[in-house]
């Protein structure tokens, strides 16, 4: 008995042997199952997807761009799971094994002769046989990696969905509606590259990594449009989006001041107007005193100049020439005259470079000029640069208040070089600040241009040119370059061109960040109205609700209500009023 | 537990070295005096460990009477011809009882055992006798008894019937009745030899030497293969794959190919099933193996069912091949049976 107990235990020994044998068979059998499960899931999905892709792209129709990319990857997460749970019983991997690598039925012999409890003699050498056999069974030569028809076929699935949402669609395959349409981008993606460069250098110069990701981005729609691999939806939409992330980058870069470079500007200029005047009116009397009437007279008319202009172009002017007659008069400055006018300019146009630069030259003459400035002059200066301390508080450049403040003090006291040293010192602080104006206006400026571009693919009726001025001021015909953050709602029902017998005036109409701004209105009746080129359908509901709106706020007349309403329903049901 | 199941695995394989080497020297005794004919004397040799009946089906001069011949040669055993006629009498099968005189001058009646009171019987030519003579050997085939005079009479064991039959020359012979074919083991056929062999043969019977095998095995030794054989495990679905397989000869099984239920009449009995496991578990030894596999029924599958699936009118008229209705039938459950994973 005690031989038979022996050889008992030596079965058992050789049993689990054997299952760890088949075990391994079993992992390799599940991984050529999920391989087998997901190739033929991606062959199966993969084809079809590519063909519903290329059924939309054909009829113009949007999609998420990777839904089919997700749906394959929930289908390879599925096969890996039905390869899990896939029941492989040793019963069945042992047969198969047998089958595969011509066993004889060995190892489906001895997973059978395993359940029985006190096995023969016979039966203990056959299960011996069969763990002889099956530790030398090399799995990956009973489960070779064989490329099944399913892995060509999904790999020529995948190649296909890859290639049409890749791929343009040859402009053989288009409609003249689609070939415009691709041309339109085309077009905007040339508008949309070189903002998308000046935004990229910008964000490098700022040293913003999110403002550099948003560039490259705009780069590759640029670059995706330009090849026709999006169509008008899906660039409309990623318009939008890229819209969001540039006002992100610009709120980020720079948080809006409470008084804008415009505001800044008007009233530098302003002071400088009454700098200007009160300097000309100061060197007339001199000239009076001096008996030069005809010198005193001109510098009084120069006065009620300063007083009256408006631009910065003259006001430069009328500063040079004011320097010259002080000069002849012996009342010279060799400080510059035009620093307002030219500061305001500066700041008119946001160029925030230019302003640091033109302080930049003042500092650099207070620095040569330290010894040879009267205290006159130095004190101007002092009450000058006070003043435009005063301007700047609340503005992007704040940082400046201060320092121009210490300026001013030091040129009070006489301290040339010092404040020359403090206004450097002040202007380098400046530097990052400036470089983050420039990229939140540069981000403006790209959101604008993006801004355009969706109402051109709109097919508002605007031209890509006309858009970027915004509500038909263009930049030859007003001094706006930008559209109003509304205009796209308005623009839906404007019409494109209105002939029209009247008179044209501009009027001004509201305050901008900018300033004022100006739009031209045409009055008498329209010769001819363009259509307008967006399909009802795609304003009506906006509208509809707008219009029920305003009727339950009771903001139309009662006597209107009820046209109104009829008009509305007139246009839903797709019949003229 | 059994004596057998007693056994340990080194006294299995060990007696298992020893059934091979007793097959391998009686192939060598048979292959000194027979050429050729693997697959006949293997199945011959499988039928004799298995204790079955062998029907030989040959045209005359293949040497299926020299095959059974030098296998009762090669083995320790009593063996009788019997030249099957159609004046032989089932009494000169069984045997009789005669009157004998002792030499004290009293006389009594005396069983005076027939030919078939030996191991090893060669039925020669068993188409040639009669129905009547035929059926004296159904039960000593399948009982391994004699019923002469009412007195029933054991057979020495092992006893086995290698009957010939020459499947041509229909004139003045009887077929088997069913009853009595299916008491074969196997139905063997010998085919016609190649060149080569054919030289071989004439090389060793026309010289001066004579060959003749010697003896290897005994009664005991034929006895214990047997029953080493029948310790053979089967596997559930290795036994499965070979009743689906019986029941493939059906006609009116679901597991028949198409041109079974058109041609057979009736399918193979259940004693096909133990042909083949039976078979199938001696071909597994001599194979080196414990274990029966599909391919032992799939070997066994022809010999053994061949002559135990019954044509039908259109099946005789057609001339068809009961061989070519095994393979389909075979490949019918095989593609059935074997369902690998899908990888």
């Amino acid at each position: 008995m005690a031989s038979d107990a022996a050889t008992v235990v030596h079965s058992n020994q050789a049993v689990t042997d054997l299952h760890r044998g088949l075990g391994r068979a079993r992992r390799r059998v599940r991984l050529l199952l999920a391989v087998r499960l997901a190739t033929l899931g991606i062959a199966v999905l993969a084809g079809a997807a590519a063909v519903v892709v290329l059924l939309l792209k054909l009829g113009d129709m949007w999609y998420p761009l990777l839904l089919p990319e997700a749906a394959l990857a929930v289908v390879v997460g599925g096969a890996l799971v039905a390869a899990l749970v896939w029941a492989l019983p040793d019963r069945t991997i042992a047969a198969s094994v047998d089958r595969r690598l011509g066993l004889r039925d060995r190892l489906g012999t001895a997973v059978q002769l395993t359940a029985t409890p006190q096995p023969s003699g016979m039966e203990q050498a056959m299960v011996a046989d069969a763990l002889h056999h099956v530790q030398r069974v090399r799995t990956e030569e009973a489960y070779p990696l064989r490329v099944y028809r399913s892995t060509k076929v999904a790999g020529l699935s995948l190649v296909a969905l890859l290639a049409v949402q890749l791929l343009p669609i040859p402009p053989l395959f288009l409609s003249t509606q689609q070939r415009e349409d691709k041309a339109l981008l085309r077009k905007q993606a040339a508008n949309i590259e070189p903002v998308a460069k000046k935004l990229r250098e910008a964000a490098k110069k700022a040293g913003d990594a999110e403002a550099q990701r948003v560039a490259r981005k705009l780069e590759k729609l640029a670059q995706q449009l330009r090849q026709g691999k999006l169509d008008k939806k899906q660039a409309l939409l990623t318009f939008k989006e890229m819209e969001k992330e540039l006002q992100s980058v610009q709120d980020e870069a720079a948080p809006p001041a409470l008084k804008t470079a415009a505001q800044a500007a008007r009233e530098l200029q302003q002071a400088g107007r009454e700098r200007l005047a009160s300097g000309a009116q100061h060197l007339a009397e001199q000239a009076a005193r001096q008996g030069d009437r005809e010198l005193a007279s001109k510098l009084e008319n120069m006065a009620k100049q300063a007083r009256q202009a408006e631009r910065s172009a003259d006001l430069k002017r009328l500063g040079n020439e004011l320097k010259q007659h002080a000069t002849k008069l012996g009342a010279g400055s060799r400080l510059p005259a035009d620093l307002s006018a030219r500061l305001s300019a500066a700041l008119a146009s946001e160029d925030w470079e230019a302003t640091l630069a033109e302080l930049s030259e003042l500092d650099d003459c207070l620095a040569n000029l330290a010894s040879e400035l009267s205290d006159e002059e130095l004190q101007k200066l002092a009450e000058e640069l006070a003043e435009l301390a005063e301007i700047l508080k609340d503005t992007d450049l704040e940082k400046l208040t201060e320092c121009l403040g210490d300026v001013s003090k030091c040129l009070k006291a006489g301290e040339c070089e010092r404040a020359a040293q403090c206004l450097a010192k002040g202007l380098k602080e400046c530097e990052g600040k400036v470089c983050a104006l420039k990229l939140a206006k540069t981000s403006s400026e790209a959101r604008k241009c993006l801004g355009g571009c969706r109402l051109a693919c709109r097919g508002a009726g605007i031209s890509t040119d006309t858009a970027r001025g915004g509500l038909g001021i263009g930049p030859d015909r007003g001094s706006q370059e930008s559209i109003p953050p509304d205009a796209e709602a308005a623009s839906l029902y404007a019409p494109r061109t209105t002939e029209t017998s009247g008179t044209k005036e501009r009027v001004s109409t509201q305050v901008r960040p900018q300033g004022e701004m100006l739009a031209t209105t045409e009055k008498g009746p329209p010769l001819t109205v363009s259509e307008s080129r967006v399909p009802y359908y795609e304003v009506m509901g906006d509208y509809s609700k707008a219009v029920e709106e305003a009727l339950s706020r009771e903001e139309v007349p009662p006597g209107y209500r009820g046209t109104v309403r009829e008009y509305f329903d007139a246009l839903q049901s797709g019949t003229e009023p | 537990m059994s004596e057998d199941a007693m056994q340990s695995q080194e006294e299995a394989q060990r007696q298992a070295a020893r059934f091979r080497q007793l097959i391998a020297d009686l192939k060598a005794e048979v292959g000194k005096v027979i050429v050729g004919m693997e697959t006949v004397v293997e199945n011959t040799l499988i039928a004799l460990v298995a204790g079955g009946h062998v029907l030989l089906e040959g045209v005359p001069g293949l040497g299926k009477t020299m095959l059974v011949r030098t296998l009762a040669d090669a083995l320790d055993l009593k063996f009788a011809r019997i030249q099957f006629t159609p004046d032989l009498m089932p009494a000169d099968i069984t045997g009789t009882t005669v009157l004998w005189e002792k030499p004290s001058g009293e006389r009594e009646f005396r069983f005076e055992p027939g030919p078939i009171f030996a191991n090893v019987v060669l039925a020669d030519e068993i188409n040639r006798a009669t129905p009547k003579t035929q059926s004296a050997l159904l039960e000593a085939m399948q009982e391994h008894s004699v019923t002469v005079a009412g007195t029933s009479r054991l057979l020495e064991e092992p006893f086995l019937v290698f009957a010939t039959q020459n499947p041509i020359e229909m004139e003045g012979t009887y077929p088997l009745p069913e009853a009595q074919v299916d008491r074969f083991l196997f139905k063997v056929k010998v085919d016609y030899p190649s060149l080569t062999e054919l030289h071989e043969i004439m090389d060793r019977t026309t010289g001066h030497e004579s060959l003749q095998a010697r003896k290897v095995a005994s009664r005991e030794d034929i006895l214990g293969l047997g029953a080493l054989a029948r310790q053979v495990p089967v596997a559930d679905h290795v036994q499965d794959f070979a009743l689906r397989l019986v029941l493939a000869t059906h006609p009116d099984k679901e597991q028949a190919p198409e041109s079974v239920r058109q041609f057979v009449r009736y399918g193979a009995s259940p004693r096909a099933g133990q042909a083949l496991i039976l078979s199938g578990k001696v071909r597994a030894l001599i194979q080196e193996r414990f274990n029966v596999a599909v391919e032992d029924i799939k070997a066994s599958a022809a010999p053994s069912l061949r002559h135990r699936m019954v044509l039908n009118f259109e099946g005789l008229a057609e001339e068809v091949d009961p061989d070519d209705l095994i393979a389909e039938a075979t490949a019918n459950v095989e593609r059935k049976f074997e369902q690998d994973v899908p990888v």
